[in-house]
């Protein structure tokens, strides 16, 4: 009946808009904060944008400091500050609408630095982090953490044929980790900036200070937890890419 | 009863194909999982690809390409000159350089050019002095000359060009940009997609870190790693696809992607290693020198970029706002650019791509021939000026030689006037593209780059 879906028998699939994945990302890792109301949070955006130095009529903008501590920043997507000079790169490219214009139809575009941002990104390996680390306290071994991945992130039980191949992918990535050296960056509380002068075209040079970064409250890192649970960490990261998460039916 | 689709086929043998295989058959047969797919141009292009040099704050056309014999002798005379910025008491300013023709078509060159006045080079171009732009303001000055509309938001010439061309290389981005570290004025409303789908945004290299975000596999994760885990997820997308009553192509799409990604994150390294160049190369762009390697590594880049298939690259350099200290402004400023731009010019004719290849060189508008006291001082710059500019065209079926010209003052273009939609236009018609055919319904309305039509300035064209 209606394969072609043209009398509406049944729910168009659609990807999840930017925000419902930013949320539904912090939904699962458990740590969205529900709160209601306030003033605007200042979630974590992508470091290298957050402090690219960003012109504003004869000078420089300061630049983009998350909120200190987790449980300001991880909240829901609509509490964010939105800054109309500077868009968090992760949700505009999930076509949140340019804030400069009026929208009437978001775009739901997969194009390929999706794929970059979702495999890559600090914020993706911060929830896959965080997610690990909840499931591997309160599970006995890889299958239970299996399940318990799927159950979060997909909303039902792993098949068999999926357990077996996680497990095996698992069982390889804890053999070949070698990952214990690797530190994630610390996060700067000074950068220097330089621009040209207006009038004079001359070249100068100036320190900015980062106060937030001084007590800033950091996610848990890749290097921080066990080797099993790095390895449920890459597990978490895959049902986080895979359609059946980014798109709702 | 047994059914498969086509689609579901191929999808099936996917996997022995190889991925780069399926990811190819899925983009040759649907448009949408391919946007930048190759397009043939409207008629016969003059240009296939376009290097776009932005000089941001706009240059004094009387202090580079437009020299005033009539302003010198005023210097310091009292302007009574209406249109610019300042108000109040008003001077004429002499340019500080002096100026001689370079090459055989009349082009003239303040002394400041070095190397862009080597007749190899200089032979090649066009000089374009009728253009006006409307804005006195540098971010909507930049919207105009880069999006067609003073407002901003509308998309860039660049999206326009891949919107109605594709891309020659799906591996890199179509549409590329290049900055300082800081973003001119109106930052990346300069190079948006505007209402295009967000396929024909400019994507800019970043000039430090990383040139694309996330390109980068992270630090804790082996490359080994990274294949496996693509591997793996491809996986659990067909097994998702497989329980599915209709086949999605959104979903395919997706599929392909992450393979592209993954072939991104090798080919874009590579084409931006600059190091395989030999050191003449380099040499000529002024990598390695300090006032001229900036720029020169871009367009260094910009040629490794159009020769690999990207269809339009703009680099934006910024500094060129001398309401002050014109003299030291222009003379840093000039010297950062000459050698680069002569060094690109020189190296596209070398390899033959500069017949095929439309180079740009332009501002947001150009300066007045007065200024206004500072604190009771002759301060030696320029205003804004909006209705007289230069540009410099070569390449890809434009005329070599001298096009237009302003007033003895520079105050106003005089002859072969146009207004920036034309420039837009002639772009487009050089690319093969017919401005008003491509359009783009938004808002109720099939929208166009020149807003509402324009006019190809035939006399730079050969």
């Amino acid at each position: 009946m209606d394969p072609e879906n043209s009398v509406l028998t049944h729910f168009r699939r659609r990807r999840l808009t930017a925000e419902e994945i930013r949320d539904s990302l912090l939904a699962v890792s458990g740590e969205l904060v529900h709160a209601d109301g306030g003033i605007p949070v200042f979630p974590e955006m992508n470091m290298e944008v957050a402090l690219q130095p960003r012109m504003i009529q004869f000078s420089l903008a300061p630049a983009y400091q998350p909120s200190v501590r987790r449980e300001e920043r991880n909240r829901r997507t609509i509490y964010a500050y939105h800054c109309r000079g500077l868009a968090d790169p992760f949700l505009e490219l999930f076509n949140q609408p340019n804030p400069n214009e009026s929208c009437e139809l978001r775009d739901d575009a997969s194009v390929t630095p999706q794929a970059l941002t979702l495999l890559n990104s600090d914020f993706m390996t911060a929830r896959a982090v965080a997610m690990s680390h909840a499931i591997c306290c309160e599970t006995q071994n890889t299958e239970e953490a299996i399940g318990s991945a799927f159950r979060r992130i997909l909303g039902r039980e792993a098949t068999i044929a999926e357990v077996e191949q996680l497990e095996i992918f698992m069982q390889d990535t804890h053999e070949n980790d070698e990952r214990e050296s690797k530190t994630k960056e610390p996060y700067p509380i000074e950068i220097s900036r330089s621009l040209v002068e207006e009038f004079s075209g001359r070249r100068f040079e100036y320190r900015e200070i980062l106060p937030k970064f001084e007590n800033y409250e950091a996610d848990l890192g890749m290097h921080e937890v066990s080797k099993h649970c790095r390895s449920l960490a890459d597990v978490c990261l895959l049902l986080m890419n895979t359609n059946e998460f980014l798109f709702v039916d | 009863m047994f059914t498969t689709s086509r689609r579901n086929l191929l999808l099936s043998l996917g996997a022995g194909l190889g991925p780069v295989a399926l990811s190819n058959l899925l983009q040759a047969e649907d448009k949408r999982s391919a946007p930048l797919a190759l397009q043939p141009p409207m008629f016969a292009p003059r240009a296939k690809r376009v290097i776009m040099l932005f000089m941001e704050g706009g240059p004094g056309h009387m202090d580079t390409f437009d020299p005033k014999p009539e302003l010198t002798r005023r210097h310091k005379e009292e302007s009574k000159l209406p249109g610019g910025l300042a108000k109040g008491y008003k001077f004429f300013v002499g340019s500080p350089f002096g100026f001689r023709h370079a090459g055989d078509n009349g082009i003239q060159m303040c002394d400041q050019w070095k190397y862009l006045a080597d007749p190899y080079v200089a032979n090649e171009l066009c000089n374009y002095r009728g253009c006006q732009a409307e804005s006195l303001n540098h971010p909507e000055a930049l919207f105009h000359m880069n999006t067609g509309s003073r407002l901003g938001g509308d998309p860039a010439i660049g999206s326009w060009v891949t919107y109605g061309l594709g891309t020659e290389n799906e591996n890199l981005p179509a549409f590329v940009v290049m900055t300082e570290l800081a973003l001119p004025q109106g930052g990346s409303t300069n190079w948006s997609n505007g209402f295009l789908p967000p396929y024909y945004q400019g994507t800019r290299l970043r000039p430090e870190g990383s040139p694309l975000l996330d390109l980068k596999t992270p630090g804790h994760r082996m490359p080994a790693q990274q294949r496996r885990m693509i591997e793996e997820l491809t996986k659990l997308n067909q097994r998702h696809l497989e329980t599915l009553s209709a086949e999605d192509e959104r979903l395919q799409a997706r599929i392909a992607n992450y393979e592209l990604a993954f072939r991104m994150q090798t080919e874009i390294p590579d084409v931006i290693d600059c190091d395989t160049e030999s050191e003449q190369t380099l040499k000529m762009y002024g990598v390695d020198e300090p006032d001229t390697d900036a720029f020169g590594r871009q367009c260094l880049l910009a040629r490794r970029l159009v020769e690999n298939g990207v269809r339009f690259v703009q680099i934006f350099s910024g500094g060129w706002d001398s309401h002050d200290y014109l003299k030291q402004g222009h003379t840093s400023r000039i010297k950062s650019v000459d050698k680069p731009m002569a060094g690109l010019i020189r190296d596209l004719k070398q390899r033959g791509l500069l017949e095929d290849t439309l180079v740009v060189w332009t501002g947001e508008f150009g300066r007045t021939p007065d200024n206004n006291k500072r604190g009771g001082v002759y301060s030696l710059g320029r205003g804004h000026n909006n209705k007289a500019m230069t540009m410099l065209l070569a390449g890809g079926g434009v005329k070599p030689g001298v096009v237009g010209a302003t007033d003895d003052l520079g105050a106003s273009a005089s002859e072969c006037v146009h207004p920036i939609r034309d420039v837009h236009v002639t772009m487009l018609h050089l690319l093969g593209l017919d401005d008003n055919k491509l359009t783009y319904l938004h808002a109720g309305r099939h929208k166009q780059l020149s807003q509402f039509g324009g006019e190809v300035i035939q006399d730079v064209i050969t």
